[in-house]
């Protein structure tokens, strides 16, 4: 063991900054990208048949729902952080407040998203809500009980309030960590920690109602209590991938020498490891209780994934998302390895894509048909394009301040953070 | 600060406080909420020897005069529980209160609540040393020691619960002559999978981390090996005679311990190689232990879940009973710990008031989490639309079973909510009824789902269970049976994981610089390594 560590070198501007205007060409580039991507889905949308418009709004919901999940998602992973008093963290940190601060972003899509259903339903009959359409739920008595909830008014004033919740955590964890940067209170550490403790609670509730409000309900006859925490563990997935993603490509950029080092990454592929698992666990267990109970009120929902094409492709999850993924990154040197873990994470992405698809895509229907509509050209377009939108607001965002947080009263910890073992 | 070796700055964040002068509102110094400190894990300027000292004192010591009274009160309750369970058997399981429709009452609500205890040794020995949280190191033996005790206590419950004890092995899948197998497809058959996998992989795990510390205790009992030591007084009060008999007794106990330590420690010598294989065994079984402490209780609400009964079925039971029993293993934890504390000279250098408050913070969690759960059981029962689920829920929180659900809630989901604010982390006697409180909640959680039967699909058979002595005291005896255990673990074996909270101070660092120079962190700076 090894070298001593030269803050100063570590603290240069050179490798805790981007240079100016760093990294625009290709946000503008991704952003521009992923506008036409919506501008195409929005066309399919109005100008095909209805199983086209409705396929292109569950798909481009599919994108929305990842792109809130990176946020809400980091927003968690911060305040698990500032409340555990993370030390290791201090210098990754701030590529995670960064995922997190863009919430605005998932929120404007979602308007886009809430557009589409309106728009939609005034000009034909395609809902992604399809409690929203009273020709469908006409003389549901499943639907009467449940309107107290599923109604309008009471959706979007939920909406709402979800994401002023976040808005305002994700703004005051970024307004603590970077008027640090400034001022240099080790005091703003302590007040993210206190306001992480009921933010968490918050998060647990908001993120929970929120995958029931705008995932399950696509099948207002379905239910299950897990889906919260299956929401949960696929975002924090993706997150972590994305923040992976993020850190090694700076370093490949001759950045953040000595402040994301193979530590940090090793500790970043055990997380990314760990929530994997979770995330099997989680999901094995939901489909496991509803196929062995074999209840018909909670098998339908398991079942529409297992007809046509969605039948094989409802095998990739489990080999794709899980087993590929826990072979890959349990050996401990591929944990160290920026490429291995890298490709890992842009894998993990576009499986937790996947994951969201196999769980909203298929309720796409024409209204009075029984025909499940199987996947098409238009889902890839229509699923990616916000992600893009995301990743080009993400990349300015991140060339934007320094990429580490300068005066954290953790970061000698950070710095000198080893594994050991 | 310009240059600094790696992990110094853990040394010296470790070693700023321990000049003293603390603020008394950080108790004994180790509260601080000062971002830019860490907290010191050991207290009193202690240096390794002094750690060993202590730590081997409390079983080299004259047994403290608490622990006779203690162990032949726990003894006798777990020799009240042996009778019940022998009655049992030779009379049969009508001697509960077991009826139809309620086939499985207190016997799985023991089971149950046991295997939960069960959970918070390996995950603190697991999980907290995946996460690096050195604050465990003074907590864990402890925490595993009671883990295995708990699951000895839950392992008996299925055992007796099935009727004919004589056919127990029947839940292995033995190879038989008559061909019968168990039902593979069955929770119960998985039950025994995964709680023996824990029970195996926890026995090892905590045995495996105490060979280093019991070779410790095997060179000190060697250096006494000449020394006889009396056998008196017992102190058993009322029984003077007895401690006079006994202080004429003389016996070579102190080369008992060194042969029993010898033959327990495996030839362990301290070597770079011994303790090169020791991490990498300590890393792998935490590995090995961390999906378990997941597995073992989502398997057995999966005894609950696979079913079709309302109240039973639902999707979040398995992560909602992992964490029930984080939650009530802590609880226990602390139950067991704030009365050692007190009890044992020394104790409190090394549990300091934060390791207290961030069990607190864990029961806080988990208490949320069990919280969450019970909230999502209600709101889905309700939007699932299925009328004999709302029924069910219904007739939990406000049916003949009324005041154990209430008695659930407000234990588990209200009282943990203390802890948001700091007085009550920091008030031990008040953590302590906390820790009792929550222990009862737990056991009540599970009555309740499991009284749940007694509203079946048929009205007509509709029943209500009372326990009969039998059932009580058969819980009580298990009660004695784990203390019995536990009086006899904290006299014999080290509690504290003596190498591992070595490894915490800030003498464990390369670049320590010597006693006195420690605690000056500008020592430290510009001096260029």
């Amino acid at each position: 063991m090894s070298h001593a560590i030269d803050t100063n070198l570590i603290m240069a501007r050179d490798n805790i900054e981007l240079s100016e205007g760093a990294g625009r060409g290709l946000s503008s580039v991704l952003i521009g990208v992923g506008a036409v991507g919506i501008a195409a889905t929005i066309l399919a949308a109005f100008s095909g048949d209805e199983a086209m418009a409705t396929i292109a709004a569950h798909a481009y919901h599919t994108g929305v729902m990842a792109v809130i999940g990176f946020s809400v998602a980091a927003m968690g992973f911060v305040m698990i952080l500032q409340q555990t008093n993370a030390g290791w963290s201090a210098t990754i940190r701030r590529q995670f407040e960064n995922i997190m601060s863009l919430i605005w972003v998932g929120g404007l899509l979602f308007i886009v998203d809430i557009a589409f259903q309106l728009l939609m339903n005034s000009a034909r009959h395609v809902y992604i809500w399809d409690w929203m359409n009273a020709a469908h739920t006409a003389g549901d008595e499943l639907y009467r009980h449940k309107s107290g909830y599923l109604n309008v008014p009471f959706f979007a004033a939920r909406a709402i309030a979800y994401f002023i919740i976040w808005f305002v955590l994700a703004r005051s964890l970024w307004e603590y960590s970077t008027r640090q940067d400034i001022d240099g209170d080790k005091w703003h550490t302590a007040r993210a920690r206190t306001l992480s403790a009921p933010g968490l609670l918050l998060f647990a509730f908001t993120s929970a109602f929120a995958a029931f409000d705008w995932m399950m309900t696509l099948d207002y006859h379905w239910f299950s209590t897990m889906f919260g925490v299956y929401f949960f563990a696929g975002s924090m997935v993706s997150m972590l991938a994305l923040g992976a993603l993020i850190l090694i490509t700076l370093r490949a950029f001759g950045r953040l020498h000595g402040a994301f080092t193979d530590e940090h990454l090793h500790d970043l592929g055990k997380l990314i490891f760990a929530f994997t698992v979770f995330w099997a666990y989680i999901s094995f267990s939901q489909y496991f209780l509803i196929w062995y109970a074999n209840i018909p009120e909670e098998t339908a929902w398991m079942l529409r994934r297992k007809i046509g094409s969605w039948e094989w492709l409802s095998w990739l999850l489990p080999i794709g998302h899980f087993i590929i993924p826990f072979i890959l990154l349990l050996p401990r040197p591929m944990r160290r390895s920026r490429k291995a873990v890298a490709l890992v994470s842009l894998w993990l992405i576009v499986m937790h894509l996947f994951d969201l698809y196999w769980a909203i895509r298929p309720e796409a229907k024409i209204e009075g048909q029984d025909t499940i509509l199987g996947p098409s050209p238009i889902d890839v377009i229509a699923v990616v394009a916000p992600v893009l939108v995301f990743i080009g607001f993400l990349i300015r965002k991140v060339g934007s301040g320094p990429l580490i947080p300068l005066k954290d009263p953790r970061l000698p910890e950070g710095l000198a953070h080893k594994n050991y073992v | 600060m310009t240059t600094m070796q790696p992990d110094q700055a853990t040394a010296l964040g470790l070693s700023r406080l321990t000049a003293g002068g603390f603020d008394p509102e950080t108790l004994d110094g180790t509260l601080v909420s000062d971002p830019s400190i860490r907290a010191p894990l050991v207290l009193g300027n202690r240096d390794f020897h002094s750690v060993t000292n202590t730590i081997c004192g409390w079983i080299e010591n004259p047994t403290p005069k608490w622990w006779m009274p203690a162990f032949a009160v726990a003894s006798a309750v777990a020799g009240l529980g042996t009778v019940m369970i022998v009655f049992l058997i030779i009379t049969g399981v009508g001697v509960w209160g077991l009826m139809n429709p309620v086939m499985w009452s207190w016997d799985i609500t023991n089971f149950v609540w046991w295997v939960g205890i069960g959970h918070a040794g390996t995950l603190i020995s697991a999980i907290l040393c995946l996460l690096k949280q050195k604050w465990r190191t003074s907590i864990n033996r402890f925490a595993e020691a009671m883990t295995i005790f708990a699951v000895i206590c839950a392992g008996t419950f299925p055992g007796i619960h099935v009727g004919r004890v004589w056919m127990a092995w029947m839940l292995f899948p033995i190879p038989n002559a008559n061909w019968i197998w168990p039902n593979f497809r069955s929770p119960l058959l998985w039950d025994v999978f995964a709680v023996g996998t824990y029970f195996t992989v926890s026995l090892l795990f905590w045995y495996m981390g105490m060979i280093p510390d019991l070779a410790t205790l095997r060179d000190r009992a060697i250096q006494r090996m000449g020394i006889k030591v009396r056998l008196g007084p017992l102190g058993l009060p009322g029984m003077g005679f007895l401690d006079r008999i006994t202080n004429r007794i003389e016996l070579p106990l102190n080369t008992i311990a060194a042969y029993a330590y010898g033959f327990l420690s495996m030839g362990w010598r301290f070597s770079a190689r011994h303790w090169n294989n020791y991490e990498k065994a300590y890393l792998m079984l935490a590995g090995i232990s961390t999906p378990l402490v997941l597995s073992v209780h989502s398997v057995v609400s999966f005894d609950f879940a696979v079913s079709i009964i309302p109240g039973w079925h639902t999707t979040i039971f398995p992560p909602y009973f992992v964490a029930g029993a984080i939650f009530s293993g802590f609880a226990m934890v602390l139950t067991l710990l704030i009365p050692a504390r007190a009890l044992y000279p020394g104790m409190k250098d090394f549990v300091t008031a934060r390791t207290i408050e961030n069990m607190c913070k864990i029961i806080t969690v988990t208490g949320s989490m069990v919280g969450f759960a019970y909230m999502m059981e209600f709101f889905i029962a309700w939007y699932g639309g299925n009328t004999f689920e709302i029924q069910t829920f219904i007739r939990r929180a406000f049916g003949p079973y009324w005041w154990a659900y209430w008695i659930m809630v407000t234990c588990n989901v209200i009282s943990p909510q203390v802890f948001w604010f700091k007085w009550a982390r920091t008030n031990i006697p008040f953590i302590f009824l906390i820790s009792i409180i929550v222990n009862i909640g737990m056991w009540f959680e599970r009555y309740v789902i499991l009284t749940t039967l007694s509203g079946d699909f048929l009205p007509s058979s509709w029943g209500y269970f009372s326990p009969t002595y039998v059932d009580i005291f058969t819980f009580i005896g298990s009660l004695g049976i784990f203390m019995t255990l536990f009086l006899l673990f904290c006299r014999f074996l080290p509690m504290l994981a003596l190498s591992e909270v070595k490894n915490v101070m800030p003498q464990a660092s390369p670049h320590w610089e010597g006693y006195g120079h420690g605690h000056d962190p500008h020592s430290h700076h510009g001096k260029g390594h």
